[in-house]
C-alpha cells in the first residue's frame, strides 16, 4: 500500500509542474502589463515601465517563469496586483468557503446518489424507470438555475433558509449549515444523478455474479446480500465516479456562489479576471488544479484500499 | 461483422426508439427555431416595451416579457444560435484534436501512447470553469476563442475514447489482415478502425454537446458570454435571477429550453447506447413460479421433483423432469453441457436466473411444497435444510470479504449463535474439510488461496448448518485431477457422517461410480433414464446413456452434441 502511495505521488509531481507551466504561459498572454493594471489608465507609459522594471515584469518571460516556479515550489506564488497581499493568502482565505459548499455537495451526492441507485436496482421495474427518468432530468438542470429556484422557494417563499451570505463554521455551526444548505443542494444535483446511475449499473452487474447466487443459497438475507456484499463490490466504480465528478462540482460551486452572494473562490477569480490580476489568477489555477489532483489521488488510493487484491499487493 | 450494413441499422434503431425520436425532434425544433430566428421570431429580441415589462405569456408575447419588456421567446430563439454554434464549435475542436491523437496513441502504443495518455490525464484534471475564466481574461469575450478552448479541454475525453477503441481493434484479425495486404497505416486506421468507433464517438459527442451547453450557459450567467444586450441563454437566466423577486415566471422559459435541450442531448446519448450491443442492463426481479399444485409427492422421499418444466422468455429449458432423493441417498444427475442439470438444481433451490420460471410441475421437499412456499419461507430453508456447492470455486466467493467472514455470516444468521461461537465452529469446519492452517485461511481473502482450497471452503460453508439435502453442481470439474479425488472423498465422508441426501450434478461416470447410489440421465432438458447405479452401468436401456458411458470409459468428456443417437 505504501509503495502504491509513493508511486502515485511521483506521478502527481510532474502533472502539477506541467499544469503550472501551461497556466503561467496562458496567463502571461493577458494583454497589458501588471504595471498598467496596478497604476490604472491615468498613469503615463514611463511610470508603468518603471513599475514593471521595479517588479521584474520587464525581464524575459523564461527568466520570470524560472523565478516564479522557484517561488511556487516554496509556496510563494507572488503578490496579488489588486490587494498587494500574498496571492496564496488571498486564495486560502476564500478556500474554506468554497470547500464547505463543495464538500457538502460531494457528501450529498454520494449519500443520496447511492441510496437512489440502490433503490433503483432493487425496487422493481417501475421504481427503476421512474428514478432513471428523474436522474436524466436532474443531470440536465444547471446548478445556477436550480440555485435561483431554491432561493425563490425556500428563502423568498417559505423563508426557511437565508437567501444570501455565508456564516463561517467557527462563528456558528448551525448558521453555517443553514447558509451552505441551498448552495450545496444546487451544486450536488448533477453529481447525485450521476452517482445514482453508476451505483445502479454497478449493483446490477454485481447482483448477476455467481458469488451472489451462492450467497443466496447459504441463507444470508437479501438485505445483507445487496447492502453488504454487492454494494461493497460495486464501491470501486462508484468511488471513481465521485472522483470524476469533483471537477464539475468545483466549477458549479464557483458559479453558484454568485447566486447566493457567497464571497468564495468564485468572486475572487471573477475579480481577478476583470482586473487582470495575473499572479492571483495563476495562483487560483494552480491551487484548484492541485486540489482536483489531490481529490483524485485520494479516490485512487481509496479504490486500491477497497480492493483486497490490490491492497495486499 | 458486416461494417456496411451495421451503421445504417444502428441509426434506424436509434431513430426508431421513443427516446431517440423525442430527443431528435426537440433538437431539430431548437435548431430550426434558433437559426431561422431572424425570420421566425415574433419580435425583435432587443425591442423594449416598458409598458409590458414582466408580462405573463399571452397571444402577443408567447413566453411573456422580461424586465425591459422584451419578448422572451424571441430572445431565446436568437440566443439559441449562439449557444448551439458555440457548443458545436467546442465539439468540432474536441473531435478534431481528440480522435486523431487518440487513434495515434492506440495504434502506435509505446512512448507515443504514454505521452498522449499523460497529457489527456493532465487536461482532464483542469478545473474547466477557472481555465475558461482565464481565457476570457486573455482574449476578452471573444466567444469563438472561449468555446475553442473548451473544445481543447473536452478533447481529452475523446483522446481516451479513441485510444481505447483503436487499441481494442488493433489486434483484431482483420486489421492484421489489412496490414499484411499492404495498406498504409492511415488507410488501415480510416477504413477499419473508424467504422468501429462511430457508435462510441456519437455517444461521447452527445455528452460533450450537453456539457458544452451547460458550461457555456454558466459563463453567460456569470456575465462573460456574448456582450449584452445580445441575447444568450445564460444571460437570460442571470436576468431572470436578478428579478426573481418581482416575477418568478422569468425563470421558466429560458431555463426550460436549456434544460430540455441538455436533456435531449443526454437522452440521445442513452438511445445511441441502448442501440449498441452494450446496452445498459435493466432491472428484473427473480420470479420463480407461475404454476403449482396437482403434483405427486411420496412422504418417504426427502425430495420429489415431479413433471418439472422451466422456461426462459422464448425458450423451454426443462420439461417433464421427474426425480426423487431419499434421505441419506446420493443421486447423480448426469448429462452433457446444456442438458438442463444445473437449471434443475437451481429450480430446487429457487435460484433460477432472472427471467427463468417454473411453468409446470412441482417440487416437494421434506414435506413442504416448495413452489407454494412464500419467498421468505423458501429462503429460510436455504443454507439450513438444503445447501449448494457450485462448480467454479473462485467466482463463487465474494472477493471483498475474508474467508472467515463469509463462513461466519450464514452460521450467525441461520443458527442464531454469537460471532465467537460461529468463529469457533467455522475454524473446526475448515479443519474438518482438510485445510491444514485453518487460522490462516480464515483470515485470507479468496484471491489468496488456491482453487482446491476455495472449493473446500465452499463445501465447509455448505455443510456448516447441517443441511439434509446438498446440491453439488459439478463440484470437482474446475479442479486439478489430484485434488478432484480428494474433494470427492471429502464429500463422500461428509455424506456418510451426516446422513445427507445429495444431488450430484456431473458429466463424469467415473464420479458416478465412485459415490452415487442412483443415476438420473438428462438430455436436452428431459429425463432419459433413471435407476440404481449398478443397473445403469450393467445394462443401460437408453442408447444415449450407453453413449455417455462409453465415452466416459474412454476417458473423454462427452461435451459435443450427440444428435445421431
Amino acid at each position: 500500500m505504501l509503495t502504491i502511495i509513493g508511486k502515485r505521488i511521483l506521478v502527481v509531481v510532474p502533472m502539477l509542474w506541467a499544469i503550472a507551466t501551461i497556466a503561467f504561459y496562458l496567463v502571461n498572454l493577458i494583454p497589458g502589463s501588471p504595471g498598467r493594471t496596478i497604476l490604472g489608465d491615468a498613469a503615463s507609459q514611463q511610470q508603468v515601465d518603471a513599475l514593471n522594471h521595479q517588479l521584474g515584469y520587464d525581464r524575459p518571460l523564461l527568466v520570470q517563469y524560472g523565478d516564479w516556479l522557484a517561488g511556487a515550489v516554496r509556496g510563494d506564488f507572488g503578490d496579488s496586483l489588486q490587494s498587494g497581499r500574498s496571492a496564496v493568502g488571498d486564495v486560502t482565505a476564500r478556500l474554506p468557503i468554497t470547500l464547505s459548499v463543495a464538500i457538502a455537495a460531494t457528501v450529498i451526492s454520494v449519500v443520496v446518489g447511492v441510496l437512489v441507485g440502490v433503490a433503483a436496482a432493487n425496487g422493481g421495474r417501475w421504481l427503476d424507470r421512474s428514478l432513471q427518468a428523474a436522474s436524466s432530468v436532474a443531470m440536465a438542470v444547471p446548478s445556477f438555475w436550480l440555485g435561483v429556484l431554491l432561493v425563490f422557494v425556500f428563502a423568498l417563499g417559505l423563508k426557511w433558509l437565508p437567501a444570501v451570505g455565508y456564516v463561517p463554521f467557527t462563528e456558528d455551526p448551525g448558521e453555517w449549515l443553514r447558509s451552505i444548505a441551498l448552495p450545496s443542494v444546487s451544486v450536488a444535483m448533477i453529481g447525485t444523478a450521476t452517482v445514482s446511475r453508476q451505483t445502479r449499473a454497478a449493483l446490477i452487474h454485481e447482483l448477476g455474479q455467481d458469488y451472489i447466487r451462492t450467497l443466496y443459497a447459504t441463507g444470508v438475507p437479501t438485505r445483507s446480500i445487496v447492502l453488504k456484499h454487492a454494494l461493497r463490490n460495486a464501491s470501486t466504480p462508484i468511488a471513481t465516479t465521485v472522483g470524476f465528478q469533483f471537477i464539475g462540482l468545483l466549477g458549479s460551486t464557483v458559479i453558484v456562489e454568485q447566486v447566493f452572494g457567497i464571497n468564495g473562490l468564485g468572486q475572487l477569480v471573477l475579480g481577478a479576471v476583470t482586473s487582470k490580476d495575473l499572479p492571483l489568477l495563476l495562483t487560483v489555477i494552480v491551487l484548484t488544479t492541485g486540489l482536483v489532483i489531490a481529490v483524485n489521488l485520494i479516490v485512487d488510493l481509496l479504490t486500491v484500499w477497497l480492493n483486497p487484491k490490490a491492497r495486499r499487493a | 461483422m458486416n461494417t456496411e450494413s451495421r451503421p445504417r441499422g444502428y441509426l434506424r434503431r436509434v431513430i426508431g426508439s421513443l427516446r431517440g425520436t423525442l430527443s431528435l425532434g426537440w433538437i431539430a425544433l431548437v435548431v430550426i427555431g434558433s437559426f431561422l430566428a431572424p425570420w421566425l421570431a415574433p419580435h425583435d429580441p432587443l425591442e423594449q416595451d416598458i409598458d409590458h415589462a414582466y408580462a405573463m405569456p399571452s397571444g402577443t408575447y408567447w413566453a411573456g416579457t422580461d424586465s425591459l419588456g422584451r419578448d422572451i421567446l424571441s430572445r431565446i430563439m436568437h440566443g439559441g444560435s449562439v449557444s448551439l454554434l458555440g457548443a458545436g464549435e467546442a465539439l468540432l475542436v474536441a473531435v478534431a484534436i481528440g480522435v486523431p491523437l487518440g487513434m495515434l496513441a492506440g495504434y502506435r502504443g509505446g512512448v507515443v501512447d504514454a505521452v498522449l495518455s499523460r497529457i489527456a490525464e493532465v487536461v482532464m484534471s483542469l478545473p474547466v470553469i477557472v481555465i475558461l475564466l482565464a481565457v476570457v481574461a486573455v482574449y476578452g469575450r471573444a466567444f469563438t476563442i472561449t468555446m475553442g478552448a473548451l473544445g481543447v479541454i473536452l478533447s481529452a475525453s475523446f483522446i481516451r475514447l479513441a485510444r481505447a477503441t483503436t487499441e481494442g481493434k488493433r489486434n483484431e484479425l482483420y486489421v492484421d489482415a489489412a496490414r499484411v495486404s499492404g495498406l498504409g497505416h492511415l488507410r488501415i486506421a480510416v477504413r477499419h478502425v473508424l467504422p468501429n468507433i462511430t457508435a462510441p464517438l456519437l455517444i461521447q459527442s452527445t455528452l460533450a454537446l450537453s456539457s458544452a451547453l451547460l458550461i457555456q450557459a454558466g459563463l453567460g450567467f456569470l456575465g462573460l458570454g456574448p456582450e449584452p444586450p445580445a441575447p444568450s441563454w445564460g444571460s437570460g437566466i442571470a436576468d431572470a435571477a436578478k428579478y426573481v423577486n418581482r416575477d418568478g415566471w422569468l425563470m421558466v422559459p429560458t431555463g426550460a429550453v436549456l434544460i430540455l435541450t441538455v436533456l435531449a442531448f443526454n437522452s440521445l446519448g442513452d438511445a445511441l447506447r441502448d442501440a449498441t450491443a452494450h446496452a445498459a442492463p435493466s432491472v428484473e426481479r427473480r420470479r420463480r413460479v407461475t404454476s403449482s399444485g396437482g403434483t405427486r409427492s411420496d412422504p418417504g422421499h426427502l425430495l420429489d421433483v415431479d413433471g418439472l418444466r422451466v422456461e426462459y422468455p422464448g425458450r423451454r429449458i426443462i420439461d417433464e423432469v421427474t426425480l426423487h432423493v431419499e434421505a441419506g441417498e446420493v443421486l447423480a444427475l448426469v448429462g452433457e453441457s446444456g442438458s438442463g442439470k444445473t437449471q434443475t438444481a437451481f429450480s430446487i433451490l429457487g435460484l433460477l436466473a432472472p427471467g427463468g420460471r417454473i411453468t409446470a410441475g412441482g417440487i416437494h421437499f421434506d414435506g413442504s411444497d416448495l413452489l407454494a412456499l412464500p419467498d421468505k419461507k423458501l429462503a429460510a430453508l436455504r443454507g439450513t435444510r438444503m445447501a449448494y456447492i457450485p462448480q467454479e470455486p473462485m467466482s463463487n466467493l465474494d472477493p471483498c470479504f475474508t474467508i472467515g467472514s463469509q463462513m461466519i455470516e450464514p452460521l450467525v444468521v441461520n443458527l442464531r449463535i454469537g460471532r465467537a461461537e460461529a468463529r469457533r465452529r467455522a475454524l473446526a469446519l475448515l479443519a474438518r474439510v482438510g485445510i491444514n492452517e485453518p487460522e490462516r485461511v480464515f483470515r485470507s481473502y479468496p484471491h489468496e488461496i488456491s482453487g482446491g482450497m476455495a472449493q473446500r471452503v465452499l463445501i465447509a460453508r455448505a455443510v456448516s448448518c447441517e443441511p439434509s439435502l446438498l446440491i453439488a453442481d459439478e463440484p470437482t470439474t474446475a479442479l486439478d485431477v489430484t485434488v478432484q479425488a480428494e474433494v470427492l472423498d471429502l464429500l463422500r465422508d461428509l455424506q456418510r457422517e451426516r446422513r445427507m441426501g445429495i444431488i450430484l450434478v456431473t458429466h463424469d461416470f467415473g464420479v458416478v461410480a465412485d459415490i452415487a447410489d442412483r443415476v438420473a440421465v438428462m438430455r436436452n432438458g428431459r429425463l432419459v433414464e433413471e435407476g440404481p447405479v449398478g443397473e445403469i452401468f450393467a445394462s443401460p436401456s437408453h442408447p444415449y446413456t450407453k453413449m455417455l458411458l462409453d465415452s466416459s470409459l474412454e476417458g473423454r468428456e462427452p461435451r459435443k452434441e450427440l444428435r445421431h443417437v
